[in-house]
């Protein structure tokens, strides 16, 4: 590795911390306002003037500002460690994510592999949390975690192998690639039943596996108040929220990559491509890609305002019953075909 | 079998004897309540709010909320009522009995008004908004009236005062009265020493029943 690849990678990661601040920032807000629309509310309208629109800006400096509380009976070092790791996690994500053909962090040729490898990792840092947080709250959230995180493993990573069956590659950039030409190109429209149907598992899975509504039963406020995150505070609580969010990008950004054609624009003739300009296919190429993974990440928020929180048991029963036979299936019948017809 | 799932709406569900067909209804069932439960979300999104925002809109309030008492003393009769039956004792009410053939105007209830009121004040932050005193006022001068909320900074900025007269207005007054008070003493004073020297006295027990006056040490 060369001294301006490194120069380079280190700029991308900046780059990608400085766009997951802002995106937490704008994804808060956003949530805070479809949430009250849809309950028909307002939402905050007050802080810095113009429908609150520095609300999130606010409490983050409040959050920055507050005493970092540590429990006595804590196990400190777990304690303090815990947030950066489940931060780490989903940070460690975007390495991969192919914001455009020439705008990816590390174009690595087992990058699907490896997303799914990173993303797991931030359930060891909510077990890590809810053990030292010494609260049973705390530790019911993180068992619940745990359990709902591994189950859902497998529905994801089953259902991943459906584009990567089609494009015989797991580099994310090739996954991308071989969806050029339009949205009829797109894996989800191209090989519509399987490809439907693993988006859909995919996409309600990963719900699960960002710990979002109606998969929230580690945090479930009525019933443990919140969770492994429960006796966290100030800074070490936004390290949460923030992965939680980051979290939300990515599996949004995975879906996009995988499913809904990537960089590319739904008609070609919107895309510039590299050889024509650089930079402008990289803008282009991040514009496209962000607004899919935007849409999605308001349909997860337009799930959780919709839908109620579900049981235990109704969650492993999603998960063992219904999305693994179906994606078992899926895999099956689309491998056939494909063995078959190509 | 029975599913975990659609348990808790098994009254909705059409119940198939065949485990698999039931297992692919509730899942069908699932999807479409999914559905049907985002595109109920989605329809408020565009739909008037029902907050507002308080302190810059306000909804009106009915007109027999019970916001802040208010006395309009020009029909104010001074019969204290209104203090008798308050369970938390929070009014301070003066009056000061008009001048033989001054003019102070009618009260609601046809009557002449005959007092000055010099000091109205109700102390609003021990009032419990029983409202009694506003149904025992028969001149309807006591009355609820918005604004419902007055925020202050001060407790004491909540002892309202409703006699509307300046400071000077209400020395005025208090002096006036005083003086005629003391006038009357004085009279009460001369009229009872009067007949006190007079009459010869009978036996000091009941000398005190027989003479309504007070004795001279009294007024002062
Ligand atoms: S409403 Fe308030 S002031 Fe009136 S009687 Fe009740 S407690 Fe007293
Ligand atoms: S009851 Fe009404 S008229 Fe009587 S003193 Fe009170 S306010 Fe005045």
């Amino acid at each position: 590795m060369t001294g301006i690849d490194l120069l380079l990678s280190v700029a991308f990661a900046v780059g990608v911390i400085g766009f997951v601040s802002v995106f937490a920032l704008v994804a808060i807000y956003l949530e805070r306002k479809v949430s009250a629309h849809m309950q028909d509310r307002l939402g905050p309208m007050e802080t810095g003037g113009w429908h609150g629109w520095s609300q999130t800006v606010a409490d983050t400096l409040k959050l920055l500002l507050k005493e970092d509380i540590i429990p006595t009976a804590a196990d400190k070092p777990l304690f303090k460690l815990a947030p950066f790791i489940v931060f780490t996690g989903s940070f460690a994500a975007w390495a991969v994510i192919p914001f455009a053909a020439n705008l990816i962090g590390a174009d690595i040729n087992i990058g699907v592999f490896y997303l799914v490898a990173v993303s797991s990792l931030g359930v060891i840092g909510i077990l890590m949390a809810g053990w030292a947080s010494n609260n049973k709250w705390a530790l019911y959230g993180a068992m619940r975690a745990a359990a709902q995180m591994v189950s859902y493993e497998i529905p994801i990573g089953l259902s991943l192998l459906v584009p990567i069956l089609l494009a015989e590659s797991l580099s994310m950039k090739e996954l991308v690639e071989v969806q050029a030409g339009g949205f009829w190109h797109w894996t989800i429209f191209s090989h519509l039943p399987f490809a439907l149907i693993a988006f859909v598992i995919y996409f309600w899975a990963s719900l699960a596996e960002t710990n979002r509504t109606p998969f929230d039963i580690p945090e479930a406020e009525s019933e443990l108040v919140a969770g492994y995150h429960v006796e966290y505070s100030g800074m070490r609580f936004a390290m949460f929220f923030l992965a939680e969010y980051a979290n939300m990008f990515v599996v949004s950004a995975v879906v996009t990559a995988l499913f809904l054609g990537g960089w590319y624009a739904p008609i070609p003739w919107l895309d510039i491509p590299v050889e024509t300009s650089v930079v402008g296919s990289a803008a282009i190429g991040a514009f496209w890609f962000s607004s899919k993974a935007m849409l999605l990440v308001v349909v997860q928020m337009w799930l959780r305002w919709t839908l109620p929180r579900l049981r235990v048991d109704q969650l492993m029963h999603i998960c063992w019953k219904v999305f693994m036979p179906f994606s078992f299936v899926n895999i099956l019948l689309l491998s056939l075909w494909v063995a078959l017809c190509q | 079998m029975s599913v975990p799932a659609t348990r808790d709406t098994a009254a909705l569900i059409p119940r198939r004897r065949n485990p698999l067909s039931q297992y692919f209804s509730d899942l069908w069932i699932g999807i479409v309540t999914i559905l049907e439960g985002m595109w109920v979300t989605f329809s408020h999104l565009p739909k008037r709010t029902i907050t507002v925002q308080y302190p810059k809109e306000k909804v009106p309030m009915y007109p027999q909320t019970r916001a802040m008492l208010v006395n309009h003393v020009d029909d104010c009769g001074y019969c204290l009522s209104c203090k008798r039956v308050c369970p938390v004792n929070i009014f301070t009410i003066t009056g000061v009995r008009a001048d033989p053939g001054e003019d102070l105007g009618i009260l609601p209830d046809g009557k002449p008004k005959k007092m000055h009121i010099v000091d109205f004040k109700i102390d609003m932050s021990k009032c419990v908004y029983c409202g009694l005193c506003v149904e025992a006022c028969d001149t309807r001068s006591l009355r609820w009236e918005q604004p419902q909320e007055k925020p202050v900074y001060n407790r004491r900025d909540l002892h309202l005062d409703f006699s509307g007269m300046t400071a000077e207005r209400k020395q005025e007054l208090l002096d006036r009265d005083e003086a005629r008070k003391k006038a009357k003493a004085a009279e009460a004073a001369a009229k009872a020493a009067a007949p006190k020297v007079a009459p010869p006295k009978p036996t000091s027990e009941s000398g005190t029943a027989s003479s309504p006056a007070p004795t001279p040490s009294d007024p002062s």
